[in-house]
């Protein structure tokens, strides 16, 4: 269901991605293309030069050389950039507190692309659409109370999903219990994608 | 057990609840909207599922070698065409190595790869060239046959080498039923050297990899020298869950690992020099009195005696007729026999003794020798060597004493050379702290079980679960152990008889079974060599690999997905069964054979005797009724016998096995080994002193020691480095290593550490030549420049570039699988003369491409 | 490691060389009808309505849906969708407004659509200074547009600033000068129009100048790491030959010193058409300049 302007959404659904426990080894990436974009398993995604996954991988290092890897994605930010900017509102709020996308309304602009300070988005090469966290396969999958693709194929217990709003939900007392980020904190867009930074 | 809590309800398999949502992926993305309905938090109806047209399948992942336990979820009416099935990790918490790692989850994109092979091929141009036509199964069965009984007749059985990594129990059938001794795993450049040193210092029933392994679940604190634990994958998620209760890991690698990422610490060293930091761990423990002297008394053999000339004291020296596995020790006022009730002998002691010839002798416990051993391997010295700070190294130790901590024993271990030393020297590490077979120790697999399908009588009979009888006198010793007797597998022994006439006979034909000889097997160029020479190559795989090239037939194999199979699971304390369904056929244009059904035909075609003796009767020459009926009986066999080990119901076995894709008999018993079941070492001890090599003359004293990795040339200057490979839990196995998102996720650049990168003024992505300085192949690859490797070395991923097939010319969207480098083009060849092991790093030179 | 690389740009949205011609013809043809104002030519009135034509169908090329325009129009209007946070959604009505205007005023520039007589409102309008000022105003809004589309498309840190609309309206208006320039070279309007243009030019080359070296000043000291990345390879980095000698040597530099030429020793058709050529293409420079610098805030360092 769409948000109108002003509306609170009923849920607030989050992803919390545990780097602690991530052990880099891929399987969300793919779970996520095979879930998501099942057509494009055997297809280069040509803009990132790499698999059509709403999930990449970013390699790097800290001040101390420590190499460091972040799994970036759609933050579903709460106060998104993609939003605004879209010219027909085909990207919107759903009252899962979820970014979507209504594809009617999509003419493909990239206006998303390019305002989105996290540049998670891929472009469907059939299709056009601005491509991203989450595909509609996992979308449906939350509808019918399930988890999303990437948190099922998890082995390392890295990734989870759930509701802000529920006192009782296992991301919210994870929050609660553990060290956590959000990436780009001062870019003002509120993103619901947690980094836990320990496992204990 | 599950078993137990269900009785009475609803049949239902646990596939959902309480801790992952389970069986639901991508259900509706497959239109499956209906099957939603069967999910429950109580796990998921599987009755009501399948009269709804969908089955649940489970299985166990192939895409490595682990094995561990996926599910499959299936529209059984449905045509095979992809989107029948979907697969993920089995969802069942008690699964002992559940989950779906990287490569697991490319098993779906194999399965309908364009690389997958789907008829026999027939070779028609030059060995390599990759020119082929396709031919019927009939022909290329008949053909193969006729070839490998001309090589029979002409040669002997024993000049046909089945080169194998995973498939021994499926190729069975023909090696045995051809009485052919040289089936030859490909573990020289694997395990070997692990597989030799626990031999050494534990037994051989303690020196399987998948034996001997850290209690994950309840684990404080755990050193991986040269592992990555990226499988098997369930490791990862009990670790996981161990992290949360604030266990800590660190990973000793030249590269850094991926699986440091979660939280892991990586201590950069030098290659091969994981024996030197062990021993200075060990120096450590022992001068800071960080030892369990108990374990120490009664468990390992530090307290045993040894002669001058490094052999141990044993009755055999004092008796004629004396028992040489009688070791003597010093039960503080005299030398006793070691085996003495309640002896808890002495540590500290020199001596001499006389001897039954009358000559005196210096004796000294293995201890005392290990305190003068462990001078030359101070924490100052082994930090030089390997590269880290003196700091770390005492900070481990200090960290293994106190978190009560275990080195884990690796498993892929096969590196510079010199691994045997450093797998002692960790058992060195890990019996000073005497954390064996406890909650969070160094614990051991229990056996599992379950009944093999053929088995060999000494006198060479070869009897079938099903009671056949095949008489054959036994085969003799295989090549490889001919030439170096302590392996496990060495494949090096085939590629010098072929190519230099090395061995005690010529080996004149090959049969690949699903075994990747070009990203396995060193030296690529002397393994080119060999194909050119031999008489006959035969392949079995599932995709094109390149060793297909080279082969003059290819006989396309099943996947996991489409197959069953019964076996233990391994890297678990709990002894368990699993059973893997076939999730779905064969993709209908692949007309692919299962492995068993290939060996039976062959053989029916060379001895119709001996396939009818084996029970392979003219029925089961179609595929579907071999697999229904002639497979299905001797599971059948093995599920009884299974249940007879266990004492359960055979019936309530099968149907628990189907259900939840695994039965485990009995949890976690630990206290056992050493304190109840003693190792298989001679002394029954962990000998920390190795008594087996010593007495075999391969060394002079039994400790691990550090050895300069002898296996290729050393590396000098600022343009020659080390070329170290390992895994990626994305891509790196031979059959993940060709998934079209491999190209993407695993990573096919060459690491470099930025100040070598500056030294050589190399910027990130530049294409480079790589050297080798002993093979002298050079290769163009691009350099990634990265923190996440030891200055001074390069590294890239095993099984993710380099690939040469013709094929991936041809087929769009996989050009990427040819670009990178494979590590063999560089490496020797060198065999350790005692272990049989081989090696995978090597040494290169680095070129600027104008 | 090269903090660059760690920001993955990929070439997923495209904004570069398409844009930056949309951006520059769309600047032509704003400023244009503000010039249109004072100079109301023929010639003019078919540059601006070309340049918007042209201007359009690049932004349309550039759309990977642009097959859905009609659906999403159909759809936005039933459902009220428009977002009207959007840039994009006001250069849409500003455009959509400021083409209409133009073909209008190219309508009444035409003798020969003048002949029928349904058309010649057309001709009334063109001379209307209410009408002409609403053009004038469209045009003005339309630069302003689209210096604001890419300086709220928030990904991209060295666009997130308040000088890029302004920077756009100097630079299309020196666009518009030479425009004029080279229409004085072809003698298709009068010395003193040009004359006028050419002091004006000046005065505006000087404030471009100005502009841009405060836009690379500005990012590269107090911009954020992405604007401070995009400045730099502006300012030293592999865009620094088409910001040094594209946008201020060839765009700025060349037509003040022809400028001053000119003024110390009078007019030189081929020198002036040089000149506005220049300037022209110096416009184009900036723009896509500016567009290839932008990179996205590196996640991780």
């Amino acid at each position: 269901m769409r948000l109108r302007r002003g509306q609170k959404p009923t849920r607030r659904l989050a992803h919390v991605w545990n780097e602690a426990n991530c052990t880099a080894c891929g399987a969300c990436i793919i779970a996520c293309t095979a879930t998501n974009a099942p057509e494009m398993m055997h297809r280069e995604e040509k803009g990132w030069n790499s698999l059509a996954s709403n999930i990449r991988r970013i390699e790097s290092a800290n001040a101390q050389g420590r190499p460091t890897m972040l799994l970036n994605q759609c933050q579903h930010c709460e106060d998104a950039p993609c939003v605004h900017t879209c010219p027909f509102g085909a990207v919107y709020y759903n009252d899962d507190g979820l970014v979507a996308i209504d594809e009617r309304l999509c003419i493909g602009c990239s206006y998303c692309v390019a305002a989105c300070p996290y540049n998670v988005r891929w472009m469907h090469p059939d299709n056009g659409l601005p491509k991203k966290c989450m595909g509609q396969a996992c979308l449906d999958l939350v509808a019918a109370n399930q988890q999303p693709a990437c948190v099922q194929a998890c082995p390392a217990n890295a990734r989870d999903f759930g509701d802000l709003n529920d006192p009782n939900s296992s991301v919210t007392q994870t929050l609660r219990r553990l060290p956590n980020r959000v990436l780009l904190e001062k870019a003002g867009t509120k993103p619901k994608y947690f980094i836990v930074e320990s496992a204990s | 057990m599950n078993t137990v809590e269900r009785k009475g309800m609803k049949r239902r398999t646990f596939l959902g609840g309480a801790t992952a949502a389970g069986i639901g992926a991508v259900l509706i993305n497959k239109g499956w909207v209906d099957a939603a309905g069967f999910f429950g938090p109580n796990g998921v109806d599987i009755e009501g599922l399948q009269q709804a047209g969908y089955d649940v399948r489970h299985t166990i992942c192939h895409q490595c070698g682990a094995a561990c336990g996926l599910t499959g979820l299936v529209k059984t009416d449905a045509p095979a065409n992809g989107d029948n099935f979907v697969v993920f990790g089995n969802q069942n918490p008690e699964h002992p190595q559940r989950g779906m790692c990287g490569r697991g989850a490319t098993a779906p994109s194999t399965w309908n790869s364009p690389l997958r092979l789907k008829k026999p091929l027939k070779r028609v141009g030059e060995r390599g060239s990759g020119e082929f036509e396709e031919i019927s199964w009939e022909q290329a069965l008949d053909e193969v046959a006729e070839r490998l009984k001309g090589v029979i007749d002409e040669h002997g059985v024993r000049s046909i080498c089945f080169a194998r990594h995973n498939f021994q129990n499926e190729i069975a059938w023909l090696t045995m039923g051809l009485n052919a001794p040289n089936l030859i795993g490909q573990a020289s450049t694997c395990n070997t050297a692990g597989v030799v040193a626990r031999r050494w210092m534990m037994g051989g029933a303690f020196s399987h990899h998948a034996v001997i392994d850290p209690d994950y679940d309840n684990c404080r604190f755990v050193l991986l020298p040269g592992r990555t634990l990226n499988a098997p994958i369930g490791a990862q998620f009990r670790l996981a869950k161990a992290k949360e209760r604030g266990a800590r890991v660190a990973f000793l690698n030249p590269a850094h690992p991926d699986t440091a990422y979660g939280d892991g610490e990586w201590i950069s060293c030098v290659p091969g020099t994981d024996d030197v930091f062990m021993l200075g761990v060990a120096k450590v423990l022992v001068d800071e009195n960080r030892y369990d002297e108990n374990f120490v008394r009664r468990y390992t053999n530090l307290p045993y005696l040894i002669k001058a000339d490094g052999q141990p004291l044993s009755e055999a020296d004092f008796e004629e007729e004396g028992d040489e596995n009688r070791f003597k020790v010093f039960n503080g006022e005299e030398i006793v026999d070691h085996d003495l009730d309640g002896l808890v002998p002495e540590l500290a002691y020199t001596g001499s003794v006389t001897l039954k010839d009358g000559s005196e002798v210096e004796v000294s416990t293995a201890w005392n020798l290990l305190l003068t051993h462990l001078n030359d391997y101070t924490p100052q010295r082994a930090a030089r060597v390997a590269g880290v700070p003196v700091a770390t190294i005492v900070r481990i130790a200090r960290t293994l004493h106190t978190m009560d901590g275990v080195v884990e024993d690796t498993w892929y271990n096969t590196r510079n050379g010199n691994d045997s030393d450093a797998i002692m020297a960790l058992m060195t590490v890990n019996g000073l702290l005497g954390n064996f077979d406890k909650p969070g120790g160094m614990c051991f697999r229990p056996g599992h079980g379950v009944p093999g399908t053929l088995s060999r009588d000494s006198d060479g009979t070869i009897r079938t679960r099903m009671g056949r009888e095949l008489a054959l006198p036994p085969p003799g010793r295989r090549i490889d152990q001919e030439m170096f007797p302590e392996t496990n597998g060495t494949f090096e022994a085939v590629v010098r008889s072929v190519v230099d006439g090395e061995g005690p006979y010529p080996i004149k034909a090959l049969f690949n079974v699903d075994a990747t000889l070009f990203h396995r097997d060193p030296n690529t160029r002397r393994i080119e060599e060999m194909l050119r020479k031999l008489d006959l190559v035969i392949t079995t795989d599932i995709l094109h690999q390149e060793i297909c090239d080279w082969s003059d037939y290819v006989l396309p194999t099943d996947m996991f997905l489409e197959r069953r199979l019964l076996r233990g699971v391994g890297w678990t304390f709990k002894p368990t069964a699993v059973l893997a369904q076939a999730v779905t056929a064969p993709p209908p244009d692949a007309d692919v054979r299962q492995i068993d059904w290939v060996g039976l035909e062959l053989l029916r075609r060379i001895y119709p005797d001996r396939a009818l003796s084996l029970g392979y009767e003219e029925r089961f020459h179609a595929h579907d009724v071999f697999q229904d009926e002639f497979l299905g009986a001797i599971e059948d066999r093995r599920i009884e016998g299974l249940a007879a080990n266990w004492n359960r119901d055979p019936a309530q076995v099968k149907e628990e096995l189907l259900r939840e894709g695994f039965v485990t008999f009995r949890d976690i018993e630990y206290g056992n080994v050493p304190y109840k079941r003693p190792f298989a070492s001679p002394s029954g001890k962990l000998e920390i002193y190795a008594f087996h090599p010593v007495r075999r003359g391969y060394r002079e004293h039994g400790f691990a020691r550090h050895i300069e990795p002898p296996a290729f040339t050393m590396p000098s200057g600022r343009r020659e480095f080390y070329l170290v490979n390992g895994k990626s839990p994305s891509g790196s196995s031979a059959v993940a290593g060709l998934a079209f998102s491999t190209q993407y996720l695993a990573d096919n650049s060459v690491w470099i550490h930025p100040d070598d990168a500056a030294h050589l003024q190399i910027s990130d992505g530049e294409e480079v030549e790589l050297e080798g300085l002993d093979t002298g192949w050079v290769a163009k690859t691009r350099l990634k420049v990265t923190h996440r490797v030891h200055p001074g070395t390069l590294f890239t991923y095993s099984y993710v570039g380099g690939n040469r097939q013709r094929i991936l010319e041809q087929t769009k969207g996989f050009e990427g699988l040819a670009k990178g480098i494979n590590p063999h083009w560089f490496t020797t060849g060198w065999i350790d003369p005692t272990t049989g092991s081989a090696f995978n790093n090597a040494s290169v030179r680095i070129r600027r491409v104008v | 490691m090269n903090v660059a690389d760690l920001t993955l740009q990929a070439d997923v949205a495209h904004w570069s060389w398409t844009i930056a011609l949309f951006l520059w013809f769309v600047g032509i043809a704003g400023m244009g009808s503000v010039a249109y104002y004072f100079s109301r030519k023929a010639p003019l009135a078919i540059t601006i309505f070309a340049s918007l034509v042209i201007g359009l169908l690049l932004v349309v090329s550039h759309l990977t849906r642009w097959w859905n325009l009609p659906v999403t129009i159909f759809y936005a209007v039933l459902e009220l969708s428009f977002n009207f946070q959007s840039w994009m959604f006001w250069g849409f009505v500003i455009l959509s407004v400021h083409l209409v205007f133009s073909a209008v005023v190219v309508l009444a520039n035409i003798p020969y659509l003048q002949r029928f007589w349904f058309l010649r409102w057309g001709a009334v309008l063109n001379q209307s200074n209410l009408f002409l000022g609403g053009f004038a105003f469209a045009g003005f809004m339309a630069t302003v547009y689209s210096g604001f589309l890419i300086s709220t498309a928030a990904g991209v840190p060295l666009w997130n600033t308040a000088l890029i609309p302004v920077l756009w309206v100097i630079s299309a208006s020196v666009a518009t000068v030479a425009v004029l320039e080279l229409f004085y070279v072809f003698g298709w309007v009068e010395e003193r129009e040009a004359a006028f243009g050419l002091r004006i030019g000046m005065g505006l080359d000087v404030m471009k100048l100005l502009a841009v070296l405060a836009f690379i000043h500005i990012s590269l000291t107090v911009g954020t790491m992405g604007a401070q990345i995009g400045a730099e390879r502006m300012f030293s980095g592999d865009l620094a030959m088409l910001t040094w000698i594209g946008v201020i040597g060839i765009g700025i530099l060349l037509p003040l010193a022809i400028g001053a030429f000119t003024l110390l020793f009078g007019k030189k058709k081929p020198l002036l058409a040089v000149s506005a050529v220049a300037a022209l293409a110096g416009v184009l420079f900036l723009r896509a300049a500016v567009l290839l610098a932008g990179i996205w805030e590196p996640l991780v360092i």
